[in-house]
């Protein structure tokens, strides 16, 4: 068959045609790091790298929900410490207000000291985070979850559970709601007092500690509940930390060219790119007095 | 670097030796799986001479999940490990020397280094042919823990 002039420029455009294709592959995944350009190259392997990356990107939702429920129960139990805080207070003062030498103003002065604790307490039922009512419930926008009038102190929040997910079907109860610090009798208790020590009613106000200290046991409680959340909110993010280092060497692997080859690939080809092309130049630049 | 560390073997003897190797090369049980991969259950430990130190564990259940790994025994980090390991895990002296202990390699993002995970190490107990990476809860073991650079 004769070889045309024709036939042999085809040709080398050909190669030259593969020989680029070839160079931008490599350049492409050079300048990427990634062998896995699209589903074309590898379907299988691409499903697995989406799966394990859609993995990950959930992981790192659930990460920034504990922070998010971190903020929270710390908060939560920071204030509850407050408040435990002031009633052991209350009960070293329901102790000095017991000693029959006490007299009736000094009585008076306790109870005032006392009316501090309860508006303290009454506060710090009362706090927010980042704009919503710790103790409310689910309540957390709308009036303060405790009212207090001067001698009785109402709930008017509701019981609802707020909740984070945090891992793959675990959602986490964050909040402790008011019902549950009313449960403690905390302000039945102090305001008893207050009132037995402005009547100087001394058997009441010794009757008093034995309910002061049950309520300050059940906020202690309530507290221990929270710090134990706040632990199972460390280790599920350690472990979520863990589980996308370990996907992410996987991910590594699956998708990033080992860079070495692919160098070597790249002059390969890049050499053989060079070779082609002056190979047509010498065919491209024949004139008619090559001819003669 | 690491053929300087790599130590002679300790076995009593021939017999000893070929045990433990036959054991090397049987199916662990994860019960807990890996972390992010926790429906993965059986894994093997590779050893090849090419790239010793360092082993693969292959997951017997996904073929395309397998990760470099190397035994503690060859990092710095190891005495900080296994004291972790007794002191917060409760790990006896004489159970960890029952056990090797392996952590995940992975290359750093800019391609330079290699890290390993020495805040969950693997556990491996040849003779129940178990294993499980542990997560210890401590600051100052690191998630990449810097080996060398590549």
């Amino acid at each position: 068959m004769r070889v045309t002039q024709s036939m042999m420029t085809r040709t080398l455009i050909s190669n030259l045609n593969k020989g680029r294709e070839s160079m931008s592959t490599s350049q492409s995944i050079m300048s990427t790091g990634k062998n896995l350009q699209s589903a074309s190259d590898d379907p299988v392997k691409y499903a697995t790298t989406t799966r394990y990356k859609e993995t990950y990107s959930q992981n790192e939702q659930y990460q920034k929900n504990i922070l998010d429920a971190k903020g929270w129960v710390d908060t939560t139990s920071s204030i509850l410490n407050d408040i435990y805080s002031n009633v052991l207070s209350a009960k070293d003062l329901a102790y000095s207000a017991a000693d029959s030498s006490s007299s009736t103003e000094e009585l008076e002065t306790m109870a005032d000291q006392l009316e501090g604790f309860i508006s303290e307490i009454y506060s710090l039922t009362n706090s927010k985070y980042l704009g919503k009512y710790l103790f409310s419930g689910t309540r957390t926008v709308e009036d303060k979850p405790f009212d207090y009038d001067g001698s009785t102190v109402d709930y008017i929040g509701n019981e609802g559970k707020i909740t984070r997910r945090i891992s793959e079907g675990y959602d986490a109860t964050i909040n402790i709601s008011g019902d549950e610090i009313m449960n403690t009798d905390v302000f039945e208790n102090l305001i008893s007092l207050r009132d037995a020590m402005l009547a100087g009613d001394r058997s009441a106000i010794s009757d008093s500690i034995g309910a002061l200290e049950q309520s300050a046991q059940d906020i202690l409680s309530i507290q221990s509940k929270t710090g134990s959340l706040s632990n199972l909110l460390d280790m599920t993010n350690n472990r979520l930390e863990v589980a996308n280092t370990n996907l992410s060497s996987l991910i590594s692997e699956l998708e990033d060219a080992d860079l070495t080859e692919v160098i070597a690939q790249y002059n390969s080809n890049e050499l053989a790119y060079q070779a082609a092309l002056q190979a047509t130049s010498s065919v491209l630049n024949l004139n008619i007095l090559d001819f003669l | 670097m690491y053929n300087s560390m790599i130590k002679s073997s300790s076995y009593k003897n021939k017999d000893d030796l070929a045990e433990h190797q036959f054991q090397q090369n049987q199916p662990l049980h994860f019960r807990f799986g890996l972390p992010g991969f926790e429906s993965l259950r059986e894994f093997r430990v590779i050893n090849k001479k090419e790239i010793a130190p360092f082993a693969i564990l292959q997951s017997l259940d996904e073929p395309r999940v397998s990760m470099i790994i190397i035994n503690i025994k060859y990092l710095p980090v190891q005495k900080q490990i296994r004291r972790v390991l007794m002191d917060a895990n409760r790990i006896t002296p004489e159970k960890l020397r029952k056990i090797d202990v392996y952590v995940i390699l992975k290359v750093s993002a800019d391609k330079q280094r290699l890290t390993a995970n020495a805040k969950a190490p693997l556990l491996i107990d040849w003779e129940r042919l178990a294993g499980q990476q542990l997560v210890l809860e401590r600051d100052d073991l690191p998630l990449e823990y810097h080996l060398n650079k590549v």
